[in-house]
């Protein structure tokens, strides 16, 4: 097994630290369908060697896609296994005759074939190696949908001086007491949590959030509504609302703050584009007349712009898209949006890398359209004219 | 044109003409000096290169007063230029002054105004001063218990002792933000003395004060009809700008740079409105029929005003030969293309004119296109595990898109770790975001863009470009007026929802052409991507060859040739382009700065 760290060829007999650099293996080669090297492989190519940041889902697919070349070179496994089988066949049929040649021939192909086929995985055994891989070595570049969401309101009073547990006074609205010292009581089990480090540092960012609030005289070009929150880190976490001027919320109002934000924003520009983004579905076909009729986005039903993907941008597509389903199943690579469609099968938005994703979103978003092909070819290079006022 | 330069200490036989000499391209026309024994073993002497626009005296003594300044003061108040240098027989107001300033130099020199640098010596006192937001510039270093000081870094080598060491942190500074920020420069020991400061010189002893603090002005107090009544005073204050910069040029009419977008349009309009009878030249570039250009806007306010039009065509052929040219009269390296269509329309303009105003001063004043992106940064905050103290500078400078997110790919990694890593980055921005004046974050932008990009980047470049074509280049939206004027502008009536630079539009909506009002800011679009992709390509390659870049050994080759190559994996962003200028200037500069001494 292939260290990732530093590439020292490890043999299994030496255990799950390598000998080199004492990198602590994850996967056990001979039980687990997955190993260290691949999942370390994809991370780097997906972030760009530390540059992006990616959800679950792309490094999901990312490892579907890497299955899918190795499952498309099969047929040349296939043809030489054969070849082969054939080959060994011949030279056995002088000593063990017509069947006994025949039947060595077929087993070789068999093992072949069987050896260098890639396993098949199902959605959530590639969620799980994540999982597990991440446990060990934290991946830093994925995003989790937590990104902004900040503690849970707490009061910080002079007037609760808390000298021992025995005295604390439950408030009455429940909430959490914060001490002196920076410490945080629960009040349902008066487990005392150190959280002034980041207390003080969600304060600084609370305060300036307070204060933007205050200043809403600016406004973005428009506001993005993704699907999930994990796409939302993403995005953000890549600059795409510094980069495109653009306000990024998922459907479920995350982030808090600047769903909150948004609706400032409306008030004050009653014209601002509220695009809506979703991946390949039935329910994101759906999601902007959801939207529509959600009391939550109320506020920007008559400002809502469908950027896609859309049903009619799908049926002109020629190419074969990964088609995910339940999570127990496999991902599978097909033309046939109306065939996966109807079995519930669908590609999410974040199918593609993020720098793909990024580069046809930056350009989406100005265009009020995102073409399936735009994303396609988001690999290609594609200069816009620079400006240096 | 019209360049100071001098030296203030133990006298130095030969030095001020060795100075001359270096800044001979300032100094067509001759230059004239004056000199004098402060006490004992030491000496003043001030240079002057003498200016097309003002063919007059600038330097002058009188008893022990000697003063020079290069550029032009607007509010002098005695009469200026002066006859001769010699003339004892100065005027009663310029005697009433100089008593003045006997008694309190700070405040009457604080109090001039204009687009000037200034050397005065009172007594044993010496004085350098800037103008307040830094239109022309002076460098100086103090070396072996003299001060020297000039408009260009090159003069002050004319001292052969003064070390000509790259500064350690300069690099990755430049390749950071494409210039040189602060009073640094690329020089360990050389200093840019900043906008509105004044340095004084005494008992072998530096002191810099600096005076203007436009911040100051900010102002919450909720006025009736603020509208109205920002919008009004911009109006004035851009008037009396463009009224005082046109009193400059008395023989021939300035011209103006037109870009086609509010800023140069709305200076435009004021000057023709201040000259009335006169047909203003104006000038404006393009790359070829085949890249985007400004023509439409441009059209507009040529017609309107019935301009006197020149336009020019910029390919790289015609100034690949002059590039080196270029970056030397840079100075210290910009890596910023719009140096090239600067240069040449200067030389263009220098044909027809001797003072030209141009629109540069609208973004940092106003509003300018990077404050949407980092008020949308403010609001989401600092990301899990960014620390609190430098999430805003680090973001800053993500948002500049230059180059560094490349610097640790791009740079040798022990000279990173010498310069001081990031942080020695996030140390130059801190302090703006952390100020308690101005309050507003939309305020502390601008202060960060007068003060740096404007400062440091905008205004040098024009002035070296304009000053190496014998031209002098005018802002009025970056007067000491504009700048307080807007400064006391409430947030809100600059950025108005999308619309930046709002209360400008504003004040000259029926000047100016709606279409102009309502387009978004451009800039001027340098193909510097397809050029680096097409004829600049072998230029590029040769000059960023392997060879070259280890023999400099500070810039990580690989690096520099996955840009070359236009490579998207593992270079972050699409700005190959820019990226690429910017490293063949500081290649151009590096060569012909540091390389050619050693």
């Amino acid at each position: 097994m292939r260290c990732p760290n530093c590439r020292h060829d490890q043999k299994y007999q030496d255990g799950m630290t390598c000998q080199k650099c004492r990198y602590q293996f994850v996967f056990d080669p001979k039980s687990d369908n997955f190993h260290d090297s691949l999942i370390y492989q994809m991370v780097q190519q997906l972030s760009d060697n530390g540059q992006y940041y990616f959800t679950k889902t792309q490094l999901v697919m990312e490892i579907y896609k890497y299955r899918h070349k190795k499952e498309s070179s099969s047929f040349g496994c296939l043809i030489s296994a054969i070849f082969f089988g054939i080959i060994v066949a011949a030279i056995l049929f002088e000593t063990i005759g017509t069947f006994g040649s025949l039947g060595f021939g077929v087993i070789i192909i068999i093992a072949i074939i069987w050896i260098r086929l890639p396993k098949k995985w199902s959605i959530l055994e590639a969620k799980k190696a994540i999982g597990r891989y991440h446990q060990i070595h934290p991946i830093e570049h994925l995003v989790d949908g937590k990104a902004f969401i900040r503690i849970p309101e707490a009061r910080i009073s002079p007037v609760h001086k808390i000298h021992s547990l025995d005295s604390i006074e439950q408030l009455a609205d429940g909430k959490a007491i914060i001490t002196m010292s920076g410490d945080m009581i629960s009040p349902a089990n008066h487990q005392i949590q150190s959280i002034q480090q980041p207390l003080v540092q969600k304060t600084a960012a609370l305060q300036s959030q307070e204060s933007v609030l205050n200043e809403f005289f600016f406004s973005p070009e428009r506001i993005l509504i993704v699907e999930r929150d994990d796409i939302v880190d993403m995005l953000i976490r890549n600059h795409f609302h510094q980069n495109t001027k653009t306000v990024v919320v998922s459907q479920s109002g995350y982030p808090e703050f600047v769903f909150t934000a948004c609706q400032h924003f409306l008030k004050k520009n009653p014209n601002l584009p509220v695009q809506v983004l979703h991946g390949i579905s039935t329910e994101g076909f759906r999601m902007t007349n959801q939207l529509r009729n959600d009391a939550k986005w109320q506020f920007a039903r008559s400002n809502l712009v469908e950027l896609g993907i859309s049903r009619e941008d799908i049926a002109e597509n020629k190419s074969s898209l990964p088609w995910a389903c339940h999570i127990n199943q496999d991902i599978i690579f097909s033309q046939k949006y109306n065939k996966m469609l109807t079995k519930n099968r669908h590609v999410p938005i974040d199918y593609v890398p993020p720098n793909c994703l990024l580069r046809a979103l930056s350009g989406a978003v100005i265009s009020d359209t995102l073409l399936l092909v735009a994303l396609e070819e988001a690999s290609h290079i594609s200069y816009s004219y620079e400006s240096y006022g | 044109m019209s360049c100071l330069f001098g030296y203030c200490g133990l006298p130095a036989p030969g030095l001020l003409t060795k100075m001359a000499n270096l800044l001979s391209h300032r100094c067509n026309l001759g230059w004239e000096q004056v000199n004098g024994k402060l006490r004992e073993e030491y000496v003043i002497e001030i240079g002057h290169g003498i200016a097309p626009w003002c063919q007059n005296s600038q330097v002058m003594q009188h008893n022990q007063c000697f003063l020079g300044y290069a550029g032009t003061i607007f509010n002098a108040p005695f009469t200026l230029p002066f006859d001769t240098p010699d003339d004892i027989s100065i005027s009663h107001q310029m005697e009433q002054w100089l008593n003045d300033l006997t008694y309190a130099p700070n405040t009457r020199l604080e109090q001039l105004e204009g687009a000037f640098v200034m050397a005065l010596a009172l007594g044993e006192n010496f004085y350098l001063l800037r103008d307040h937001a830094g239109v022309k510039v002076i460098y100086w270093t103090v070396h072996q218990g003299r001060l020297l000081f000039a408009s260009e870094i090159k003069a002050l080598f004319a001292d052969s002792s003064v070390p000509r060491r790259m500064r350690s942190g300069a690099l990755l500074e430049y390749l950071s933000f494409s210039f040189v920020p602060g009073k640094r420069t690329m020089f360990e020991g050389i200093e840019e003395l900043q906008p509105g400061s004044i340095l004084t010189f005494s008992q072998g002893q530096v002191k810099i004060r600096r005076h203007f603090e436009f911040e100051k002005q900010e102002n919450f107090l909720q006025k009736p009809n603020a509208r109205q009544y920002h919008t009004e005073a911009v109006r004035t204050a851009l008037e009396t700008s463009v009224q005082e910069c046109c009193q400059v040029s008395t023989h021939k009419p300035p011209g103006v740079f037109l870009s086609g977008g509010i800023d140069s349009s709305a200076v435009l309009a004021m000057t023709c409105k201040t000259l009335p009878d006169v047909r203003i030249p104006t000038f404006s570039v393009n790359f070829g029929a085949e890249y985007p250009n400004e023509n439409e806007f441009i059209s507009l306010m040529q017609k309107r005003y019935r301009t006197n039009h020149h336009e020019l065509e910029i390919r790289p052929a015609d100034f690949m030969t002059q590039l080196r040219e270029i970056v030397w009269h840079l100075d210290d390296p910009i890596g910023d293309p719009v140096t090239v269509p600067n240069y040449l329309m200067a030389k263009a303009a220098a044909k027809v004119t001797n003072v030209v105003l141009n629109g540069e001063g609208g973004d940092p004043c106003f509003g300018g296109p990077k404050n949407i992106p980092m008020l949308l940064t403010r609001l989401y905050g600092p990301m899990p595990g960014e620390p609190s103290q430098s999430w805003l500078a680090r973001n800053y400078l993500h948002s500049f898109q230059r180059c560094y997110q490349d610097l640790t790919s791009l740079v040798d990694p022990a000279v990173f770790k010498e310069a001081g890593g990031e942080e020695a980055l996030f140390a130059i921005l801190e302090p703006f975001f952390n100020t308690a004046s101005p309050q507003a974050f939309l305020n502390k932008l601008m202060s960060l863009n007068i003060r740096s990009k404007g400062a440091n980047l905008i205004l040098v470049k024009v002035e070296k470009m304009s000053s190496a074509n014998g031209l002098l280049a005018l802002p009025p939206l970056f007067s000491r007026r504009i700048i307080e004027t807007s400064m006391a502008c409430p947030p809100q009536l600059k950025l108005e929802g999308t619309i930046e630079k709002a209360i400008l539009k504003q004040a000259v909506m029926d000047m100016i052409p709606e279409p102009i009002i309502a387009r978004p800011k451009s800039g001027m679009m340098v193909p510097v991507q397809f050029w680096f992709q097409g004829e600049m390509r072998r230029y590029a390659k040769k000059l960023l060859s392997k060879k070259h870049l280890k023999r400099i050994g500070l810039l990580n080759p690989d690096y520099v040739k996955r840009l070359l190559n236009y490579e998207i994996e593992g270079v972050p962003g699409l700005r190959h382009g820019l990226k690429l200028w910017m490293l063949i200037t500081f290649l151009l500069w590096y060569e012909q700065m540091v390389e050619s001494f050693d």
